[in-house]
């Protein structure tokens, strides 16, 4: 049967000549909520998205200090995101700054890479006066935005990267993200 | 009339479940919003329906309906899970469904029409009518309690006693006792504080519980030294915390009354206690600060205008926080200024720290968020330590050390745990169910013998033991 038989044969049903219209609607209406979370999250969504960084992950170092302390919704230049707490450093390290830092989400088949915004944690210093190290801005946040986020479990990496020499320092925590239909879940 | 009915209907119903701790102005208020928009909506209607008035008003009910179900199937299939919800796909889908179904109703018949326009309306006006009846007898109660509320003149006709100690009273809510903070969160900062209390002389009963959870519940029994029913009896607590037997005992005395407290952000209908002075927010803070309440947010929170709560969640939850902030920072200052003669009472309930936790460990506020994470109870613990170690040199230092202050130290109920709009991730994990009536229960009372204390003592027997010591009042302990 070619195209246009085809098409004849479809004029001759009444209901759906009748109804054409309707159905148009609602077909138009499946494909807009199949690609609106698509379009929203390519054209409209600005903040929590990873990044792309062209890169092997190096195998765990065990020389990192850290701790992923909380995973909370929040409400960012009208985006409902989550923010990602903690902290990290590598021991030893004097100079903590000439590395640019990186939380790594990493399931079986997928990796991301969202950048971290340094914060002040005073905590952090006092507890580990005694190795005598900058620890000031060791924190951490991060946003995450879940509708760049495919449904899964997603180990929680923290990956350091030397700013001059590009040098990597990589550790998979206890941590684990979980991404449910509409939720971002912590998991310690 | 129909859209007019199903338009306040939902704001009906909810406020006739929550009469007891809802003011009837928010109500109203939202009544005169529902009746715009059932009128806006019909004057659309009847231009769609070229002025026709049964399909008119056929077609904004409908639409009525499904704006006021909106929220409530939003916030359904969100929390199950299963399927991914978001507003720029559930409001077309239901917009859509609006036309069809009233695309679909106005096909029928006028005759037809007229009955169902009469079966609605019936049903509706029954609803509302049930409502009505529901809400009328809270609201009479209402009035009946606040009617005989008039603060009483400061004392002046009886005689003072000057060498009559002050006594404080103050309550800081949902702190924990000192055993859930070792052994659950591993805070030993809490040997520090009570270290601090016993150097300052007092008496620190470890093991004392609460009877209930209930904050109102607590102190209705502290305050009237008598037990109350518990749960939920609202009007009873709130009835007997505003005219309660200790306040009453002591003007008796002598002594002018002094209350700072924080129910009436938690309870907007809670009665003023009857005291000399009363403060329930820092004064010029809340009210010019509110814009909408809770109560506007829950019935909003149900209809399609949901998909604007990025922008009026803000406008409730910053005004109740700033109000938080200030109070505490006022009772402080406030209490360090009272120029008010010896003898005094002074009753401080504070929401610390109690939710939302919006401190971190120094006082500094970390959330502009109604935060409800538990994992952020233990930080806003530590600065009501602080809060209270400085309210206590506070006390002692400005005191009169020939006649030393009585002051009472204690929470309500321990860290609850209580779930907040269904964030279940938000709970402390495996918390043991014992450690929520776990309370503070401190006293400072000079030449009281307190060795024979037990330290499980019930917080019921914390005035009888006072004015025993004090007014040989001879009051049976419990």
């Amino acid at each position: 049967m070619d195209m246009k038989s085809f098409l004849h044969k479809l004029r001759k049903l009444t209901w759906l000549r009748k109804y054409w219209f309707h159905i148009l609607v609602w077909v138009a209406m499946v494909i807009y909520v199949v690609i609106a979370p698509s379009a929203y999250s390519r054209f409209i969504l600005r903040d929590g998205k990873p990044v792309s960084l062209d890169l092997v992950l190096p195998a765990n170092t065990a020389k990192m200090m850290y701790s992923v302390d909380r995973l909370d919704p929040i409400i960012f230049h009208g985006q409902n995101l989550y923010t990602l707490w903690g902290w990290a450093f590598i021991p030893g390290e004097a100079d903590q700054s000439i590395y640019e830092r990186f939380i790594v989400l990493r399931s079986d088949t997928k990796t991301y890479f969202f950048p971290v915004v340094n914060s002040t944690r005073p905590d952090v210093q006092s507890a580990f006066a005694n190795l005598h190290l900058d620890l000031l801005n060791s924190g951490f946040t991060t946003y995450l935005a879940k509708d760049d986020i495919p449904r899964g479990s997603y180990r929680v990496g923290i990956l350091f990267r030397h700013k001059a020499s590009s040098l990597l320092k990589y550790l998979d925590t206890n941590s684990i993200i979980i991404r449910t239909a509409n939720q971002l879940q912590l998991v310690k | 009339m129909l859209p007019l009915l199903l338009a306040v209907y939902p704001s009906l119903f909810l406020y006739s479940n929550n009469a007891a701790i809802t003011l009837l102005s928010s109500l109203i208020r939202l009544l005169w919003f529902n009746a715009l928009l059932a009128l806006v909506v019909y004057l659309i209607s009847l231009l769609i329906n070229k002025f026709n008035a049964w399909r008119g008003s056929i077609s904004a009910s409908v639409f009525l309906f499904y704006f006021n179900i909106y929220g409530m199937v939003f916030n359904f299939l969100y929390k199950r899970d299963f399927i991914r919800i978001e507003h720029y796909t559930l409001l077309p889908l239901f917009i859509l469904l609006t036309f069809y179904s009233v695309w679909a109703i106005v096909k029928i018949n006028n005759f037809n029409l007229h009955r169902i326009w009469n079966i609605a309306s019936f049903i509706m006006i029954g609803l509302i009518i049930i409502n009505l009846i529901k809400i009328t007898p809270a609201e009479i109660e209402k009035r009946r309690d606040l009617s005989p509320v008039s603060m009483p003149p400061p004392s002046t006709s009886i005689s003072r006693n000057p060498t009559y100690p002050d006594i404080y009273f103050i309550i800081l809510d949902e702190f924990s006792g000192f055993e859930p903070m070792r052994e659950y969160w591993h805070y030993q900062g809490v040997d520090d504080f009570k270290q601090f209390l016993e150097n300052n002389h007092f008496f620190v009963a470890e093991q004392s519980h609460g009877e209930s959870q209930e904050t109102l519940h607590e102190l209705a029994t502290r305050l009237n030294f008598q037990e109350y029913p518990c749960c939920d009896q609202l009007r009873t607590y709130f009835s007997a915390i505003a005219d309660n037997r200790v306040m009453r005992f002591l003007k008796t005395k002598g002594y002018t009354t002094i209350t700072f407290d924080e129910s009436e952000s938690a309870f907007p209908t809670d009665l003023p206690i009857k005291s000399d002075y009363y403060y329930g927010n820092a004064p010029d803070t809340y009210n010019s600060y509110t814009i909408i309440d809770n109560f506007d947010k829950l019935v909003i929170d149900n209809t399609m205008l949901r998909i604007f709560s990025n922008l009026y969640d803000p406008l409730i939850e910053f005004p109740s926080l700033k109000a938080h902030i200030d109070m505490l920072s006022f009772t402080l200052d406030k209490m360090n200024n009272l120029e008010v003669a010896s003898p005094k009472f002074v009753y401080v309930h504070v929401l610390l720290p109690h939710m939302p936790f919006i401190f971190d460990s120094n006082g500094f506020v970390i959330a502009s968020y109604y935060n409800t994470n538990w994992d952020d109870y233990l930080d806003n613990y530590i600065y009501a330590i602080k809060y209270a170690e400085k309210m206590i040199t506070n006390i002692l230092s400005h005191a009169d050390p020939q006649h030393p202050p009585i002051i009472i130290l204690q929470s309500d109920h321990g860290a609850r745990n209580q779930i907040y709009n269904g964030n279940e991730e938000h709970l402390l994990k495996n918390f043991p169910e014992r450690f929520k009536t776990s309370i503070l229960f401190a006293l400072h009372v000079p030449g009281l013998d307190t060795s024979t204390l037990p330290q499980d003592i019930n917080p019921i027997n914390t005035f009888p033991l006072i004015f025993n010591y004090l007014f040989n009042s001879k009051i049976p302990m419990q």
